[in-house]
Order: C-alpha cells, then sequence, then structure tokens
C-alpha cells in the first residue's frame, strides 16, 4: 500500500483553508440559486439584491473558492512532501487570516452597496470576475507574495525542489503575476478587455492549468500509487500541450473586440487544438484507473472526484469550448447562453471538482489520520453536484442555441427573445437546487465528517 | 516584423503538431529531460511570439477603435459604467454577464429609433439611463442608479464611442431583419417630443415591441385622458387599475416628469398617429 509511505501531515494549516474554500463554495451556490430565480421572477429581492450585485457575488466567490482550494491543496501537499511540516506552520497561519480577512472586507464592501444603496469604485471596480477594488487589489498581491514566500522556503527547506514541486509553485507565481493586469484602468473599453483576458484566461488556460496538472499529479501519487518519475512526465506533457496551444489561444477571446482580424487566425487555429491535452488526460486517467484497479486505496470517493473532474473538465472546457472556438462558430454564438453553458461546466469539472476532491483526500487524514472514513454522503453530494450541473449545462446550452436562431439570425430584439427562453431557465434552477442539495451534503462533511469503524481482520 | 510574426507563428505551428506526434508516442520512450527542456523552450517560444503580437495589437488598437476621438467625456463615462457594476447585467463587446441586453451597438439602436436624429438619441438614451424602466413579474428590469445627469451623459458618450469600435464585422448583421427600419420622422411637436423625452428608447409605433409594446392603434384601446394620465404618472395608473405593469410581458413603464401639456402633445400624435 502506498498510503503508508506517505505519512499524515502534522501542519494543520490545510485544513482552514479548505473550510474557507468550502464555505465560500456554499454561498456561490446560494447566490447562484438566486441569480437562476430572477431570470425566472425578475421581481424577486430585486429591490435589495439587484441581479448584477448577485452575478458579482456569483462569480466572485467562484475565484475566491478555487485560491483558498488551490492555497489549501498546496500548503496540505507541500506539508506532505516534506514530511509533515510546513518550514513555518505560524507564517501559514498569518497567510490564511489576512486571506479570509481581505476577501471578508471586500464582501462587506459588496454589502455596503447593497446596504446604503450608493455605488462607489471604492467599494467595487465593475470588471467582471475581478471586481475588488484597487485597494483589495494591493491586499490581494501582499497576500499572494506572502503565500509565495511560505511555499517557496517549505519547498526549499523540507519538500525539496523536484519536477512537481516545481511545476506548482511556476503555476502559482503566474497566477500572482497575472493577476496584476487587470489592476490598470484603461478609458478605452477594448484596451480594458485585451488585458482582462491576459488575468482571466491566462489564468484559467494557463497558470490554474499548470497547478491543477502538478496537484493532479500529486493525487495520482497517493490514490493511484502511481511512480513519481511518470507523474513528472505527464505534468510536463499536459502543461506543455496546454500551453502550446493555450498562450496563443487566447486568440478567440480577440476576435470581436476591436483587435486586428489576423486574431481570427492565431486564435482559431490554435484554441481549435486546446482540447487536445484534456482529451489526453481523460484517456490517461481512465487508463490508469484501470491498470491499478487491483490498488484498493481506501479513498475511492477521492478517487471519482478525479477522474469525474477529468472527464468534464473535457467536456465543458473541450467539448463545449470547442463548439465555439472557431471564429465562423463564435461569430453567432459569442455573447450568448451558449458561452455561460459552457463557463458553468468547464469551470466545475476543470476546478472545482478537483478542490473537491482534494479535500476529500485531505480531511480524513487530518481528522482520523488515515484515509478511512464514511463516504455515503460524499457519494450523494458527486452525483447530486454532477447531475445537478449536466442538467444545468444542457439547459443552458439549448437556451443559447434558441437565442443565437432568434436573436441573432432573425434580429429578433433581445428582451422579446429572452420571455420565450423560460423553460430553459427553469430547466436551469433546477439543476442549481440539485447543486445546492449536493454542497450542502458536501459542506455536512467538510465541518462533520463520519468515521467508520475499522472492520476486524483488517 | 508583422511577417516575421506570421512566419514564427507557422514554425510555432509546425513544433505543435511534431510535438502532439511526439507525446502520441510510448510514454517510456520520452525521456523525463527532453521534455522538461521541450516544456521550458516551447513556452518561451510562444510567450515571445504572444508579446510580439501584443506589440503590433496595440500599436493598430487607435486607429481600430478611434483612439483621438476618446473624449474625456468618454473616459468619464467608462468609470461610471464600472461604477454601476454594468457588466454583471449586460454585455460589451459581447462580454459580460448575458442577464441584459449587448450594449456594443446601442447607440444606433437609439439613432434608428429616434429617426436617425443624434440629438433626439442622445437625450433618448439619458432618459432611459435616468429613469430606466422596472421589473415587472414577467419582464426584466434595471435597478433606479439615481445617476446625475452628467453621469448618464457621460455613459451615452461611452457608448456612442464604443459603438463605432472595429469589431471585425461583430454582431453579424441578422440574415431576416425584422425591424423595418424607422421611417422619416413627422415635423409635429407631439412626434418630436415623443423622441425626445426618450419614449423611442421602448416603444415603436408600427415596429413591433422594443422593451414596451408597439403603440400602433393604442388609440383605439385606450381613450385621450387615460393616455395623457399615464404619460404624465404611469404609477398612479397602475394603482388605480390595480395592475402593474398593464400589459403582461412587459417591465412597468417609469415617470418621466412630463407635464400634462406636453402629454397631450405626445398623446394627439399618438392617437392621430392611426390612420
Amino acid at each position: 500500500m502506498n498510503d503508508t509511505a506517505i505519512a499524515v501531515p502534522q501542519s494543520r494549516v490545510g485544513q482552514h483553508f479548505f473550510i474557507f474554500a468550502a464555505l465560500i463554495m456554499a454561498l456561490q451556490l446560494v447566490v447562484g440559486l438566486l441569480a437562476a430565480a430572477q431570470f425566472i421572477w425578475p421581481t424577486l429581492l430585486f429591490s435589495i439584491l439587484p441581479f448584477n450585485i448577485v452575478r458579482m457575488l456569483h462569480v466572485n466567490t467562484l475565484v475566491v473558492s478555487l485560491l483558498a482550494g488551490f492555497m489549501g491543496g498546496t500548503y496540505f501537499l507541500v506539508a506532505e512532501e516534506g514530511g509533515g511540516l510546513l518550514h513555518s506552520e505560524r507564517a501559514a497561519r498569518w497567510n490564511f487570516w489576512l486571506f479570509a480577512g481581505g476577501i471578508g472586507a471586500v464582501v462587506l464592501g459588496y454589502l455596503a452597496i447593497v446596504v446604503t444603496g450608493e455605488w462607489s469604485l471604492w467599494l467595487s471596480e465593475g470588471r467582471e470576475y475581478i471586481e475588488a477594488p484597487r485597494w483589495a487589489d494591493w491586499a490581494i498581491v501582499a497576500v499572494a507574495l506572502f503565500f509565495l514566500f511560505n511555499i517557496w522556503r517549505s519547498v526549499s527547506k523540507r519538500a525539496g525542489w523536484n519536477d512537481i514541486t516545481r511545476m506548482l509553485v511556476i503555476g502559482l507565481g503566474a497566477l500572482a503575476f497575472f493577476y496584476l493586469f487587470g489592476m490598470k484602468f484603461f478609458a478605452n473599453v477594448a484596451l480594458d478587455q485585451y488585458f482582462w483576458w491576459w488575468v482571466i484566461h491566462l489564468w484559467v488556460e494557463g497558470a490554474w492549468e499548470l497547478i491543477a496538472a502538478a496537484l493532479y499529479a500529486l493525487l495520482l501519487i497517493r490514490l493511484f500509487d502511481f511512480p513519481r518519475e511518470r507523474a513528472a512526465k505527464y505534468v510536463y506533457l499536459e502543461a506543455g500541450l496546454v500551453l502550446f496551444t493555450g498562450i496563443l489561444g487566447i486568440g478567440h477571446h480577440y476576435y470581436w473586440i476591436g483587435t486586428p482580424s489576423y486574431w481570427l487566425t492565431v486564435g482559431g487555429v490554435f484554441s481549435a487544438l486546446e482540447p487536445l491535452p484534456l482529451l489526453l488526460m481523460v484517456l490517461d486517467a481512465l487508463r490508469i484507473d484501470r491498470a491499478r484497479r487491483g490498488i484498493e486505496h481506501p479513498n475511492r470517493l477521492a478517487r471519482a472526484w478525479i477522474i469525474g473532474g477529468v472527464i468534464l473538465h473535457f467536456a465543458g472546457a473541450g467539448l463545449w469550448g470547442f463548439a465555439q472556438t472557431l471564429p465562423a462558430a463564435n461569430r453567432w454564438s459569442h455573447g450568448t447562453q451558449l458561452t455561460a453553458a459552457h463557463g458553468h461546466i468547464a469551470f466545475y469539472g476543470a476546478y472545482s471538482m478537483l478542490i473537491i476532491a482534494l479535500i476529500y483526500y485531505a480531511l480524513p487524514r487530518l481528522r482520523f489520520g488515515g484515509d478511512e472514513y464514511d463516504q455515503r454522503r460524499g457519494w450523494w453530494a458527486f452525483w447530486l453536484m454532477t447531475s445537478g450541473m449536466a442538467l444545468m449545462t444542457v439547459a443552458l446550452t439549448v437556451a443559447g442555441i434558441v437565442q443565437v436562431y432568434l436573436e441573432r439570425m432573425l434580429g429578433i430584439p433581445f428582451a422579446e427573445v429572452q420571455s420565450y427562453l423560460g423553460i430553459y431557465y427553469d430547466a436551469r434552477l433546477v439543476g442549481g437546487v440539485l447543486m445546492t442539495l449536493g454542497i450542502a451534503l458536501f459542506l455536512t462533511d467538510v465541518f462533520a465528517l463520519r468515521a467508520v469503524r475499522k472492520r476486524a481482520g483488517q | 516584423m508583422i511577417f516575421l510574426v506570421w512566419l514564427s507563428v507557422l514554425l510555432l505551428f509546425v513544433f505543435l503538431m511534431v510535438y502532439i506526434i511526439w507525446s502520441l508516442r510510448a510514454e517510456e520512450r520520452l525521456a523525463l529531460p527532453r521534455l522538461r527542456a521541450t516544456f521550458f523552450g516551447g513556452v518561451l517560444a510562444f510567450t515571445a511570439i504572444f508579446v510580439a503580437f501584443t506589440w503590433h495589437t496595440l500599436r493598430v488598437m487607435p486607429r481600430t477603435t478611434h483612439g483621438d476621438q476618446l473624449t474625456p467625456a468618454v473616459r468619464d463615462g467608462k468609470l461610471a459604467w464600472q461604477k454601476y457594476v454594468c457588466i454583471d447585467c449586460h454585455t460589451i463587446l459581447g462580454n459580460g454577464a448575458y442577464y441584459a441586453s449587448d450594449l456594443t451597438r446601442a447607440w444606433p439602436r437609439f439613432v434608428d429609433r429616434a429617426g436617425g436624429d443624434e440629438a433626439a438619441a442622445r437625450t433618448a438614451m439619458k432618459t432611459w439611463l435616468q429613469h430606466p424602466p422596472g421589473p415587472s413579474a414577467t419582464s426584466r428590469g434595471m435597478p433606479q442608479f439615481a445617476m446625475s445627469g452628467r453621469e448618464a451623459e457621460s455613459l451615452v458618450e461611452f457608448l456612442r464611442w464604443t459603438s463605432k469600435i472595429d469589431t471585425n464585422g461583430w454582431p453579424p448583421k441578422p440574415l431576416r431583419e425584422q425591424t423595418a427600419t424607422a421611417g422619416t420622422t413627422p415635423a409635429s411637436p407631439g412626434a418630436t417630443l415623443f423622441a425626445s423625452n426618450g419614449c423611442t428608447a421602448c416603444h415603436s409605433i408600427g415596429q413591433g415591441r422594443i422593451q414596451g409594446p408597439d403603440l400602433a392603434g393604442v388609440g383605439r384601446r385606450y381613450d385621450r385622458d387615460t393616455i395623457i394620465a399615464f404619460i404624465v404618472d404611469p404609477q398612479a395608473v397602475y394603482d388605480r387599475k390595480g395592475k402593474s405593469p398593464v400589459n403582461e410581458g412587459y417591465p412597468t413603464m417609469p415617470s418621466l416628469a412630463i407635464s400634462p401639456p406636453d402629454a397631450a402633445l405626445i398623446a394627439d400624435y399618438l392617437i392621430g398617429g392611426q390612420s
């Protein structure tokens, strides 16, 4: 058994981040549910929480839950790699409270808009996904640097630099670096979007993929007893394919925003190949899963979140992304519910499921010092959330196709077209309810994971 | 310069193809040091080309976006755009929240509805921003931001400037035009008031629904006094009828503070225009 080789870490700070990530994820679902409901009942809570505030909270909680998950996962796994300890547990704890405090301050700012009814650039910058105001930007950068410093020291002093830890730190460094491009004000909205995509695209199809590849590799080593050297090879292969297609693949955001027309060619060619690494990942994961079936790691649930994540990553980012990445298709689909469908399933598959897998891997070790726990609630959460997301994606996809046909092709005005899409928004809300039930079960596990008594003879 | 960049893109593409074929080989035959070197070398090369493209794009964009027409008012409008978090309902250049309409071409839409009169379109848009229609049970609405006249004017400038960005032909022209093009503006005082108070932002006469219902034949459905009362204070009419909005499937009509004499002229125009 492999899990005996990796000692349960004494470092506890990962747990702080995991609980925070899970809470933020739950908040994301709650405000998401409200947003979905406002599509159907436009007056619902409208005077208190207008849609733009709800939506701002929804996308910001998405980003924050993933950042908290990445940080927690990194602290936890780096500690495990380093024989159980971080270089400074105290610094890591400070890191957590500064991070949580900063996020809390930003959210309080958003709520101040709600309470006072006064809109201000000091409270929200009004730029999608990175609405946090300028003062918060600097605070976020400071916390990110502090985090990088801590990880750097822990890897140098304890875990050691190798191909996987190096890729992890490169990804985290790139995450912090590209955030800087979201901090400048542009009066020119086209330039604004040009650099805004440096944050968004180079995060989700760049830096975050590197982090995810490294975290996946570390989990494969643990849960599938995968040899380290082979895992390192996979990291380079995947990361290489992702970046070689993804860096110039950013061109698929530069088709229609006032940029020169050569981006249609560059973006089309390279982004069309972006699904390839994701497909390889699915094939590899399934192969590894089959080959390693004999190795019975007790944490089957964490394995399921990994395999499921890889599959939905490919479906959401690969298939749904490819469906609208070529300029000829994107010309029609750009700015419709099709993009929303793609965004939802891609984020869930690529990142949320990975974070949940990390949490389900780490929690039993933190709580019970091993890999044995009662997985029943977790399986319900897995199927509820995944089927909810599937339903939501299909509903939004159909809504998007209808919207493209009526609005873009026939030229019927936006508001009228939206009035015909009610049934799809109803179905999306049902998907959201399923997901919320799932996250409630998951959250229950995070706070009260049930132990399972070891059977005799084991 | 740009030719060299294209050449490099071609080379990178060939490199990518070779890399893909290579990566499909059995994993045992891939040496880790070579994989590592290829990764770092490749990232460097792709980054370099991306930076070169960015350099060129930034040189071209002042032209494709009419950077010389970016006045301080446009800048103020951009700040207001961010301050009211418009992008978390609307989209602009196709990016945003998909809950409300795309505003890339909002300006030409308003100009069309004002019969080509830019001054009337400006007023209509400003009126809209200061008195947006609220939501109803069946139709989405916009929050009352209580923005100042200056802010609304600068937002109009911002949207007007944005509409002139060269977007490589996006959004595409619909295959079939649903809404007929606006007719000529009749010179009656009621028609002028109808455009200058921003009514055309939501209503057409005989060209289908926009945000509000088509007002063709409204004179046959309501008497003159009701129409006048409604224009002056829609909320009072909603209260009296116990129905808000009057027509299901539409947002509520905002109060535009139109004086009763002006409202009478508009009503005459609406009733008279139904020949």
